[in-house]
């Protein structure tokens, strides 16, 4: 956008305006999706951390539980 | 070891199973978008590099089911494809990940902790992954029901859990594999090792396979990948992992390079490739004998270090070369040779 303001000011022809506002376009589309992306990562860490400390805690207990026995 | 037998074939097909949904999964909802270079890189990373961690959390652990912990988690994370593209569908696809890391250990620790002195068993367990990348894959390019692949991982898991129940009952206890040559360092043999592993999955980006052009054919290729990994194990408990490990990397050299344009010629040549595998891992089980996970987290760490220089274009260009495959290879067997117990007389001291 920035780029886009910046032409505005200084005049450039309408061709390679809209050829920078394209490109403006992509390079926001990868942003979005790479922060998709990243947003996801984290949200499985999470899922996948909270699944592990259930199963390990489960297994302590039952470990726990057969020693009692 | 009682129920190593039974424990293999379970997990052959527990594996299977893994790589069906993960492949089909990654092909059919992300293998043509624009990030589906990012998504394969994250999916390696978050597979292979945890099972080293994950090996030594089970191994500390010994009551953690980390099979059926890791079946559990990639059947929550399938369900990630039935939701809409964003956010849900690649947290569902990276908890599936993360799971697979899981699995994998799984197998390691029924197959590692029941086989005693033979690694065969190990062996059938992963190649099993072979044939259900292929099958995922193909499931994923012809765009069908993702209810397959997600019905087959029930299956899969189902397999599991009684492979759970079949190691609870077995005799379980340390392997006792002696692979590694004990008059050399155990640094350098676990660095050897990591290195040799690291160039097959390098090499099996690399390999040039121009007659590769149909579905059938892409599975042939996989599968002899497949058959060539559990042959390796088979061999090397018969004749000897290092004359297996020699002879097979060796003699594919010539078959791969031949084997360009020949589809049988390549396919035996792959398979022989293929077989060095049972030795690195049996080799650094031998380097740490008291953490057969971790050193199984290590040959995955290996693979996923060889497989991140494939996702740069022209180093892909470069690998394909078949001169740098042939000294790599040569390398590989002078590095194996070096770090190997002779067979028979196996671990010299120690």
């Amino acid at each position: 956008m920035l780029l886009v303001k910046l032409l505005d000011v200084i005049d450039i022809p309408y061709e390679t305006h809209t050829a920078v506002q394209a490109a403006d376009q992509t390079a926001k589309m990868a942003v979005s999706s790479l922060g998709q992306v990243l947003v996801a990562v984290i949200a499985a860490f999470f899922l996948a951390a909270a699944l592990v400390s259930a199963a390990v805690y489960v297994s302590r207990r039952s470990k726990k539980s057969g020693q009692e026995a | 070891m009682g129920g190593t037998k039974k424990l293999s074939i379970l997990w052959f097909f527990g594996h299977f199973a893994l790589e069906v949904v993960c492949f089909q999964f990654y092909v059919k909802y992300f293998g043509s978008t624009e990030t589906a270079a990012l998504m394969a890189l994250l999916y390696d990373i978050l597979a292979f590099f945890p099972q080293f961690f994950i090996g030594a959390l089970a191994e500390r652990l010994e009551r953690l089911p980390v099979g059926p912990l890791g079946a559990a988690m990639v059947l929550v994370g399938a369900l990630g494809a039935f939701c809409p593209a964003g956010v849900l569908r690649m947290t569902g696809f990276f908890v599936l990940s993360l799971g697979n890391a899981f699995v994998h250990v799984g197998g390691a620790k029924a197959t590692l902790f029941t086989c005693g002195d033979k690694i065969a068993p190990s062996a059938i367990f992963v190649s099993g992954g072979s044939f259900g990348v292929i099958t995922g894959k193909l499931l994923g390019a012809a765009d069908s029901s993702f209810a397959i692949g997600f019905a087959v991982m029930l299956a899969g898991s189902a397999i599991i859990f009684l492979a759970q129940r079949v190691l609870e009952n077995a005799d379980t206890g340390y392997p006792d594999i002696k692979m590694a040559d004990k008059r050399r360092d155990t640094a350098v043999v676990i660095l050897l090792a990591f290195f040799v592993v690291s160039v097959r999955g390098l090499m099996s980006y690399g390999i040039p396979t121009a007659w590769n052009r149909t579905a059938l054919q892409s599975f042939c290729l996989f599968a002899m990948m497949g058959v060539g990994k559990g042959l390796g194990g088979i061999l090397s408990d018969k004749f000897g992992a290092k004359k297996t490990a020699l002879a097979s990397s060796l003699i594919s050299l010539p078959l791969l390079v031949a084997g360009a344009d020949i589809m049988w010629v390549s396919l035996v040549g792959v398979a022989m490739f293929s077989m060095t595998m049972a030795a690195t891992l049996g080799i650094l089980v031998s380097a740490a004998p008291r953490h057969p996970l971790m050193a199984y987290g290590v040959t995955t760490t290996g693979l996923l270090v060889g497989t991140i220089p494939a996702f740069y274009p022209a180093v892909k260009r470069f690998i394909s070369n078949v001169g740098f495959l042939a000294v790599l290879t040569l390398v590989c067997a002078a590095a194996l040779y070096y770090i190997m117990a002779p067979d028979g007389k196996r671990a010299e001291k120690g």
